[in-house]
């Protein structure tokens, strides 16, 4: 079950259905987002790995950026309102699929807005392996 | 017995003859037509006669001019050699060594050394052999493999395929070679290759989808044949190419390539779009003369490969899951996951590209790459029976 909008930080969508009067009082589209699809599916985060050191234990020389920081999730494959599975549609043969998409990590807490949500992490989907019951993406940072 | 395709070959030296202008100089194979493509002389002809003045062309017959060959001698300037000062020769028995190409200057031509060369490669008949399929069978059979080794079949439909394309291959052989490398060089990335179980050699093209028949399918898998916990489809971003860039035009002469294309006209802009990068893979195809050719190249890598390409992963079971090879086509159902119409996925085409039989289990972990095709039905449309 997808948690409500307000603990990510997001309003429900205001709809154009008359309630809603142009007079300055309220901002469209403020705070929204254009979300397709919102679900609560996570099985495990694994650990973000971050390091300035381009192998383990190389302290010697200098340190930089030597390595692009990576993350794995394990995600439920559970089915959608029309009864297919979340993660299998979105890689139906022929399909864009998932592997290239851009993938982010926010750290947020009740009642607080988007724009003060951390970003954590921002990268790519490189690896992704989607079996019946579950999915688990590897994320690199860009 | 079975030829080992990673032993290497070695060319006929100049020293078969009695006045070589060096011992150690290889006799040349040259395949195709090598007056496309580049500029000046495309290989190099070693002097196998300093007194008579005669040089090495290819260490084999070649077309002739009667048949449409044209021939452009160049020396070191890089300037091209009068057609007077030489005499063509595609067929010369030259001091019953065998049949070689040759050039014989009418005078000492040691100043113009290195001598190189622009024309078409061997020949069968009247025919020039250009056909990748062709080109690779007469180097294996040069090479020793014996007639038991091919597989006629496959060997047929791919001849058939890259004529179709249509598709050729020009090159030369210059130095001692590994028949395996340099199959996978000649192919440029269309056509795989393997030996099978009986240790014949298998012949598929690679990125064409459409070559696939039915009657490929060597085994079923149904759903209810795979266990959910252990199979998956897994998509790798490294595998993803949007734009192939390409040098090709190899001249041995030079020792470098002569063609560029940067793979903009073939490049899958929308998908590019979405993954707000260009994902360029670099390719070399030394066998490719021309701008055509290597553009209906790349057209193929790029609808291939423009998103990632969905590899099965299972654990199979059961006595037909052990005759399984690697190549083989099987066509396999998952309910799990779904076609373009988001129906589930039924008879999809995969080939097994790597197979683990565990023989105390009973059971086969396999990685299968998906064709993009799948069993058709009489209407011409995916087969929905699941097939036991």
């Amino acid at each position: 079950m997808a948690p409500p909008l307000s603990l990510a930080g997001f309003q429900e969508p205001r709809l154009a259905d008359g309630s809603w009067s142009a007079d300055g009082t309220d901002f469209a589209g403020r705070y929204a987002s254009p979300i397709l699809s919102r679900r609560g599916d996570v099985e495990a985060m694994g650990s973000l790995s971050e390091s300035l050191q381009a192998s383990a234990g190389e302290l010697i020389g200098l340190l930089s950026a030597g390595r692009t920081g990576d993350v794995s999730i394990k995600l439920k494959n559970t089915a959608d309102e029309e009864g297919l599975l979340h993660f299998s549609r979105l890689v139906a043969l022929n399909g864009e699929g998932l592997v290239g998409s851009q993938a982010e990590i926010t750290v947020n807490f009740p009642e607080l807005t988007s724009d003060d949500a951390l970003k954590r992490f921002y990268g790519r989907i490189k690896q992704a392996s989607v079996g019946p019951e579950s999915v688990t993406l590897r994320l690199r940072a860009d | 017995m079975i030829t080992d395709l990673s032993q290497t070959v070695y060319l006929n030296r100049a020293s078969r003859y009695a006045n070589p202008g060096r011992d150690s100089d290889r006799l040349p194979w040259v395949y195709g037509d090598l007056t496309q493509g580049g500029e000046g002389g495309v290989w190099e002809c070693p002097c196998i006669d300093t007194e008579n003045h005669v040089y090495c062309v290819a260490g084999h017959e070649i077309l002739s001019l009667a048949n449409g060959n044209s021939v452009a001698v160049y020396g070191q300037d890089g300037e091209e050699v009068d057609g007077g000062d030489y005499t063509f020769d595609e067929a010369n028995d030259y001091q019953s060594q065998g049949t070689i190409a040759t050039l014989t200057f009418a005078a000492d031509a040691s100043d113009l050394e290195p001598i190189s060369i622009r024309c078409k490669g061997k020949n069968e008949g009247a025919s020039l052999i250009d056909n990748p399929m062709d080109i690779v069978e007469d180097i294996l059979n040069e090479s020793g493999l014996n007639s038991l080794e091919w597989d006629e079949t496959s060997k047929t439909r791919t001849r058939n395929y890259l004529a179709g394309l249509p598709m050729t291959a020009a090159g030369v052989i210059a130095s001692d070679f590994r028949p395996d490398s340099l199959v996978s060089e000649i192919f440029s990335s269309l056509v795989s290759w393997w030996r099978g179980g009986e240790g014949t050699l298998i012949f598929q093209p690679h990125i064409a989808p459409s070559s696939l028949q039915n009657s490929d399918v060597v085994a079923h898998f149904k759903t209810s044949d795979l266990d959910p916990s252990n199979t998956s489809l897994d998509f790798d971003d490294d595998a993803v190419c949007t734009r192939a860039v390409v040098d090709y035009a190899y001249n041995w002469a030079k020792g470098d390539f002569e063609g560029f294309e940067d793979g903009a006209a073939e490049a899958a802009t929308d998908y590019e779009t979405r993954y707000r990068s260009i994902r360029s893979v670099g390719f070399e195809f030394p066998w490719i003369r021309t701008e055509a050719e290597v553009q209906l190249i790349q057209a193929l890598i790029v609808a291939f490969y423009k998103s990632a390409p969905a590899v099965l992963k299972a654990r199979l079971r059961g006595p037909r899951a052990a005759s399984l090879e690697r190549g083989d086509i099987i066509g396999v159902s998952l309910q799990w996951f779904y076609d373009q119409n988001l129906d589930p996925l039924r008879n999809q085409m995969f080939r097994l590209i790597s197979v683990a039989p565990d023989f105390d289990g009973n059971e086969v972990l396999i990685e299968a790459l998906n064709t993009g095709v799948f069993i058709t039905g009489d209407s011409g449309n995916r087969d929905t029976t699941e097939y036991i």
